[in-house]
Formats: structure tokens, C-alpha cells, sequence
């Protein structure tokens, strides 16, 4: 269950229950599909909150997705090893699928570093976590329409950056 | 205008048919604009694949997700400022502990004296009777120095008795 992005009352919180962590985990899984990394993603991620939680952050949950995608960003650019086959336990997924879902998922993470901070969480929170227009203009203190706007010039620019992948089925 | 909806009018609700946030009324108005419009269709259509691509990174559910994190161990760091701090309070500990290691274990630094100045012998306090210092402002009574005397030249010892001898004129009664 996603944790909702205007959700004022866990900006109280300091530190981060379960359910935000594996919220986290989630967004890092998605991006890395390796629990191994995911993890690793999770916990600089809770650690960095720890360390700024003296900060003022007006909402906790668009600041953990954020530092999020560029956490796994930043670890997607300087992977230089292989990545290791997914394992995901929801998914059976062979080898080959593996492959190209993997390159999907680097281009997907280079397209997702070209857009803007604005562009990258509107799209991540819409197309990932199901949030609304409305939810996450309030937000990032935002106009609807410029949160629209920030959605349709990231699809478009990840459009550029995906149009000659071939489709993957899992 | 083709159909009930203009091109601009798909493209202001694009945003909100690919974030299915539309009205079944508007879906249904702007879906026959793309029938008959090749231009939104294919914009619209590339915008969907897109869309489709980008899904296909799947993650895994709450579950799965709190399984994998519940014995995840954060790593508490101090803060940058606080972890210089405290580095710095540390060097200045092991700095003051080998300063006074070095102090009291190295041998005194002392120079000796060079070899061609004499060195006075001491005088030994119970052979040479010390004179009462004279003090024009405070005189010390005869009885003070007595003591000291004694105390410095005790009758047990041979020079404290050859010590009583002469200022007595007579031999010390033993005992």
C-alpha cells in the first residue's frame, strides 16, 4: 500500500516506521530489481533522513521518494560491475527477460536523471505510486496544471529515450 | 474540429487521459477525436507505449517489501559537523596523553654542570654546627636554636655527642 504523498501527519514523525521503510524499499526495488541493492538503497536512504531529521522537511514521504530515485540513480551510473539477475519473488523471470528488462531499466534510469527534480517526481509519483494531479500538486506546492505540465514534458522526454527499446514481456 | 473535441482541447486533457484522471464522458469525447485525428492518435499512442515501458519495472508488494527491511540496520552517523568535532576532541586527548606519557618517563633534561667549575662539596649539617642566621628584625630565641640543634645532631649519633661535648665543656651523660 503506498503511503500517500499529502499525508501531513507523518511529517511529524521522525523516524521512519515500517511502512515508510518499505515504501522506500519499493521505490529502490523498482529501480534496481536486486533485493541486495534495494536494501543498500534503503538504508542510506533512512540514513540520510537521520541525519537531516533536524532539518525542516514539509513532507516526509515526497523527500524519502526523492532521495530515493537519486539514490538509485546514482547507483544505477556507478555500477560498473555486472548487475545481478533479479529475484523477484513476485515475478518468475527467465533470463532473457532478465537481460532486457535490466537495459530497460538503465535507460529508463538515464532518461529518469535528464529530467528535472519536478519532472522526475511528478512522473515517479503518477505513474508508480498511483498518486493524483491534485495530491501532488499539494504536495510539492504546486499548481495542477503545472503538475500536469511537468507530466506530459517528462513523457515526452523519456519517450525520446525509450522509442527504439523493443518491448518487454515478463 | 473533429468530432465533439479540437486538437487543443485533447491536447489541455492529454495530461489527464494518460493519468487516467478523465470523466467517462470526456474519455469517451476524446477517444473519437483520436479515431478520426491521426496526429493526437499517434501523440497520444507514443505517450501510452511510453507509459507501458516504464510499468514494466515492477516492485515487489508491501509484504515482500517489509520482510526484506524489517531487520534492515541503520547506520547512525553523527552528523558531519559533530563527527569533526568529535575527531578533533580525540586527537587532542591522545595529543595530552603522549605529552604526559613523554614527561614522566623520559630522564630529566637538566644539563649537567661542565667539569671545570668545582663543584662545592655539602656540608654536612651534623659536622658543621650551623650558625643561627641573624635576623635584625626578628630575633630568634636561644631556646629555637637549641632544638634545632638537637634535632639536627641527635645525641645517638658520634657528632652529635662531640657536638654537645663542646658547646657543654663536659662529657654527655649516657642515657
Amino acid at each position: 500500500m503506498p503511503v500517500a504523498v499529502g499525508d501531513t501527519s507523518m511529517a511529524n514523525v521522525m523516524e521512519p516506521d515500517e511502512a515508510a521503510t518499505a515504501q522506500v524499499y519499493r521505490w529502490a526495488y523498482r529501480f534496481l530489481q536486486n533485493h541486495h541493492d534495494a536494501q543498500d538503497a534503503t538504508q542510506e536512504v533512512l540514513t540520510r533522513w537521520i541525519q537531516r531529521r533536524a532539518l525542516v522537511v514539509e513532507n516526509r514521504t515526497a523527500w524519502l521518494r526523492r532521495t530515493t530515485i537519486n539514490c538509485c540513480i546514482d547507483a544505477i551510473r556507478a555500477r560498473s560491475r555486472p548487475a545481478p539477475q533479479p529475484d523477484a519473488p513476485d515475478n518468475v523471470v527467465v533470463p532473457a527477460a532478465a537481460a532486457a528488462q535490466r537495459e530497460l531499466r538503465e535507460r529508463i534510469a538515464t532518461s529518469l536523471a535528464s529530467l528535472s527534480d519536478q519532472q522526475r517526481t511528478v512522473v515517479v509519483a503518477k505513474l508508480y505510486d498511483r498518486e493524483t494531479f491534485a495530491s501532488i500538486a499539494a504536495a510539492m506546492n504546486l499548481s495542477v496544471s503545472t503538475v500536469k505540465t511537468h507530466y506530459l514534458r517528462a513523457l515526452r522526454a523519456m519517450r525520446g529515450a525509450l522509442k527504439d527499446f523493443a518491448e518487454v514481456r515478463i | 474540429m473533429i468530432g465533439k473535441m479540437d486538437c487543443s482541447t485533447v491536447a489541455k486533457l492529454m495530461a489527464d487521459y494518460l493519468g487516467d484522471e478523465l470523466t467517462a464522458e470526456q474519455r469517451e469525447a476524446l477517444i473519437m477525436h483520436l479515431a478520426a485525428c491521426t496526429v493526437c492518435e499517434a501523440e497520444v499512442r507514443t505517450l501510452q507505449r511510453t507509459i507501458e515501458q516504464m510499468k514494466q519495472l515492477e516492485t515487489v508488494s508491501m509484504t515482500n517489501a517489509m520482510a526484506h527491511t524489517r531487520n534492515l540496520a541503520i547506520v547512525r552517523r553523527r552528523p558531519l559537523v559533530q563527527r569533526m568535532f568529535l575527531a578533533s576532541l580525540k586527537a587532542a586527548a591522545v595529543l595530552a596523553f603522549g605529552v604526559l606519557v613523554g614527561r614522566y618517563t623520559t630522564p630529566s633534561a637538566a644539563p649537567a654542570p661542565p667539569s671545570s667549575i668545582p663543584v662545592p662539596a655539602p656540608v654536612s649539617a651534623s659536622i658543621a654546627p650551623q650558625q643561627p642566621e641573624e635576623h635584625d628584625d626578628m630575633p630568634i630565641h636561644p631556646d629555637w636554636i637549641n632544638l634545632a640543634r638537637k634535632q639536627v645532631a641527635p645525641r645517638s649519633s658520634f657528632a652529635g655527642r662531640l657536638m654537645l661535648i663542646a658547646e657543654s665543656g663536659k662529657p654527655a651523660s649516657a642515657g
